[in-house]
């Protein structure tokens, strides 16, 4: 049994057992248990300060991610939608490409990827390399295919010397996919101010900062965006509390999340829980993009995950602590 | 055994070694059996850990679900790595293996879709039981705050018992209704104004730890209950099973692959000490026959020795008896010429006779040359006619007696019974001629010879003796060599032809020679030769 659980339950049933004057003690005890079963855990992980990758085709994934070449028209590159300078999303409620198809989800943020436990809003692929194929693919995105990306790759002497020097294949979709996933891997922000704190820096955090974790924490928030990511390791319904779509309105193919991938009833609305990393430059948020600030985003997650609401002392003091959860890219710009 | 018997006995050795080891190398090899045993050992493990991380994480003993996701992502990757079951050869241990990794797959993902469902459900639960007392303890202080409402505020604090002490006990039904009771007195109470949205909170979160506590612990149960366990030591089983079989298969083949290799080398060791045995008799042979062959070619090498010898002997010898007469006449030819008119005709005559006696022996020589010669390449004629053996010796004996000179006597005793025999007159002559002249030469002056002549039964015997020098006994086998002369004849010239032309003469009428002689005191030839080729003449 857990010890901060054991303790405030027998904590709890003690102060049940007497009645009346010993009550205030009881429950100061059950305070004691609960700031207790809070502090045994650490619900949050610092991101590693350092991933191995191999330098050769980190580079030759990040060139074929900034280069336009692997879309038809020469106009989409990766950073299209992952700008790398801007939290590694496009910034939009939903991409809009010109001369691609809108699409029909909000783009997720490719730093840190790597730790999400599943991709996409509905979790539809295990790894970097399997997703591939969905911007590849794409109407929304590229618009193209592996087939067309690497005969457009072979038509350049520079590629073609590129790959040959790394792969001894030369350019395939292995490995065009090895550098690209390669580069991806690297795309982590370490030192946060809250992975600072974490690691011991006292100051990292300011005392409001603070707050805002502990409200985190206690609120309930920490029951789904916890691990290493603040998130990406687990699915929830999205509308626990109140039913989330009921309320929007207009219930699209989208918004059935992890339905679409499984075809199970009990996955409907379902979506991977998405990192809180880098949350405060990576709106708007929701698969929808239906929230555009924090605030709104904070207060509307209290309420149809948490069925409590939080008051703006308490949103301001969970956004103050989001905040700190921007880190820095090693390999380019602070996101 | 043959060249080509040995060829064939190895190729199918060889092919039989070759099978084995073929059949060696596509045996699953143990190791790679031993591998995947290793990885299931590690998919058990980590099967046995994800139990213990839902356990954990329904009681909060873990923070966050990252070592789950962890566990299953590990899990993903040995079961992959143990999916490639293309090393099993064996047909049996395969499809033992392979549909015992089905199973065990099967369980494994319904296994990962129950924790994915857990880790929602508890996710919401522990937000419930972490929010539920707060809100419940505010709502109940605020209630009892006022004495108004202090009755709602102990039905407030039955249902934040009630459900705690289910969170405790959460299997016990009793706990479930009493508590469920508890929310559902709460649930129809008149909420005073104000505070409905309080009450709905602390109901909502009261129902999530009522509701989803059971069904947590519920989902806690199905995933402990997943036979994933099972299933994997399932699959060890038939790993094991197999690896068994591999190792026991692998032995065999080792037996057999042992066995053949042992019969080639015990095969070709015969072989090749039946080659040795074989070849040393050989050997022996060989060396018998290159002794012999050997021996043969000493005595070659002797004989040529020999010949060689005879070729220079005869070489000096003829030269040496060829040049005395030609002096003889040169010189007897150029007195002659110089003088011959103003000598006398005695001393003229006497010249001549010398230039003709050198000549007749020359003459002679040649004759006695020419006979031997003939005689060793098989060539001398045997010219047998019929003759009057006693008139023809008398003959002889007349025609001889003109050569002896006053100091030599000749007594002859021809048998008159001799009558006619069939004979190589020439040859014949050759034999009496040459015993006849021997006798005189190697006689001291005043001697005498004696010759008979007479017949045993169908042979003619002729008997020469002579009061001679005699004949050492060690020269009496070289007697009648080309060119040999007795150590004793001192200045008496000779040519050493004269006995090898009388023997090769009597061999030719199929005779006899006789040799009787002391040193100093004479010596006796007897020479017996066969009438009796008139009959073969006349038919």
């Amino acid at each position: 049994m857990s010890h901060g659980l054991a303790i405030f339950v027998a904590t709890a049933l003690v102060a049940c057992n007497g009645e009346g004057a010993t009550e205030t003690a009881d429950v100061n005890l059950l305070e004691t248990a609960q700031t207790r079963a809070v502090s045994i855990d650490d619900p949050i992980e610092p991101i590693p300060l350092r991933v191995e990758v191999d330098a050769r085709k980190r580079a030759l994934g990040e060139r074929l991610f900034r280069d336009p070449i692997l879309s038809p028209d020469g106009a989409v590159a990766c950073t299209t939608c992952h700008d790398l300078a801007n939290g590694g999303d496009d910034g939009r409620t939903k991409s809009d490409i010109v001369g691609r198809t809108p699409a029909l989800v909000n783009t997720p943020s490719i730093f840190n990827a790597a730790f999400n436990f599943r991709l996409h809003w509905g979790g539809g692929y295990d790894e970097l390399a399997a997703q591939l194929k969905v911007p590849i693919e794409s109407p929304r995105v590229m618009a193209t295919s592996f087939d067309e990306v690497l005969s457009r790759l072979r038509t350049r002497p520079d590629y073609r010397d590129a790959f040959a020097g790394i792969y001894p294949e030369g350019i395939t979709q292995r490995s065009f996919t090895d550098a690209i996933v390669e580069f991806e891997r690297s795309l982590v922000t370490p030192n946060a101010a809250f992975d600072r704190w974490l690691r011991g820096e006292a100051d990292a955090l300011t005392e409001r900062e603070k707050e805002g974790y502990s409200i985190f924490k206690s609120h309930g928030c920490i029951s789904c965006h916890q691990g290493v990511n603040v998130g990406g390791n687990m699915f929830q319904k999205l509308g626990v509390m109140r039913e989330f779509f009921e309320e929007r309105g207009t219930v699209t193919e989208a918004d059935l999340g992890r339905y679409n991938v499984t075809k199970r009833d009990e996955d409907r609305h379902v979506f991977r829980v998405p990192s809180l990393r880098n949350v405060a430059v990576t709106g708007p948020y929701f698969h929808d993009g239906s929230a555009e600030t924090l605030e709104e985003a904070v207060q509307i997650m209290s309420v149809y995950q948490l069925g409590r609401p939080l008051d703006d002392d308490q949103v301001d003091a969970i956004v103050a602590f989001l905040r700190t959860l921007t880190g820095r890219y090693e390999g380019g710009t602070r996101p | 055994m043959s060249r080509a018997a040995r060829a064939v006995w190895i190729a199918a050795l060889l092919g039989a070694a070759g099978l084995a080891a073929d059949g060696w190398r596509t045996e699953p090899d143990p190791r790679v059996l031993d591998h995947y045993r290793r990885d299931i050992r590690e998919l058990q493990a980590l099967d046995a850990r994800i139990d213990g991380q839902v356990m954990q994480s329904r009681q909060a003993l873990v923070a966050h679900y990252d070592g789950i996701v962890q566990t299953m992502t590990d899990t993903n990757t040995v079961l992959a790595r143990l999916e490639r079951v293309e090393d099993l050869e064996g047909p049996a241990d395969r499809e033992r293996v392979v549909s015992g990794l089905g199973a065990l797959r099967a369980s494994l993902a319904e296994k990962a879709a129950l924790v994915e469902s857990f880790k929602s459900e508890n996710a919401i639960l522990r937000n419930s039981v972490r929010y539920f007392p707060i809100a419940a303890k505010r709502l109940r202080d605020e209630l009892a705050a006022s004495p108004e409402t202090q009755r709602l505020a102990a039905d407030v604090n039955d249902v934040l018992v009630s459900v705690l002490e289910l969170n405790e006990t959460p299997s016990s039904e009793e706990a479930w209704s009493r508590a469920q009771s508890s929310i559902d007195t709460l649930s129809v109470l008149v909420v005073p104004l104000g505070m409905e949205e309080d009450f709905e909170v602390v109901l909502r979160h009261a129902q999530t730890v009522v509701d989803r506590g059971v069904r947590v612990d519920a989902m806690t149960a199905d995933i402990l209950a997943v036979p994933s366990a099972s299933d994997a030591v399932a699959v060890d089983t038939a790993l094991e099973r197999a690896m068994r079989d591999a190792y026991r298969r692998a032995d065999h083949r080792k037996i057999v692959l042992f066995v053949t290799l042992l019969g080639a080398v015990v095969g070709l060791s015969v072989d090749i000490i039946l080659r040795l045995r074989r070849s040393a008799a050989q050997e022996r042979k060989a060396t018998a026959r290159l002794a012999e062959a050997n021996e043969i070619l000493v005595r070659e090498k002797e004989r040529e020795r020999e010949l060689l010898e005879l070729k220079s002997r005869f070489i000096s010898m003829t030269s040496h008896e060829f040049r005395t007469p030609l002096a003889v006449i040169l010189s007897s030819t150029e007195l002659l010429e110089a003088y011959g008119e103003r000598w006398t005709p005695a001393k003229r005559a006497d010249h001549f006779a010398r230039i003709k006696d050198a000549t007749a022996g020359m003459e002679q020589m040649l004759d006695s040359i020419l006979v031997i010669g003939k005689s060793d390449s098989g060539k001398l004629e045997y010219n047998p006619v019929r003759l009057d053996l006693a008139r023809w010796t008398h003959h002889l004996v007349d025609a001889f007696r003109p050569t002896l000179t006053k100091s030599h006597s000749l007594e002859a005793s021809i048998d008159a019974a001799l009558a006619e025999a069939c004979v190589d007159e020439k040859l014949l002559n050759h034999i009496v001629t040459n015993l006849l002249s021997n006798a005189v030469k190697y006689s001291p002056a005043g001697g005498v010879v004696r010759f008979a002549v007479k017949r045993d039964g169908d042979r003619a015997v002729f008997v020469v003796t002579d009061d001679g020098i005699g004949i050492p006994a060690q020269d009496q086998p070289m007697l009648f060599d080309s060119f040999h002369r007795c150590s004793n004849v001192g200045h008496i010239r000779g040519t050493g032809l004269g006995l090898a032309v009388v023997k090769r003469a009597i061999e030719a009428h199929r005779g006899e020679l006789h040799l009787a002689s002391d040193v100093g005191r004479g010596t006796t030839f007897t020479v017996s030769i066969p009438l009796g080729a008139l009959h073969e003449l006349v038919e």
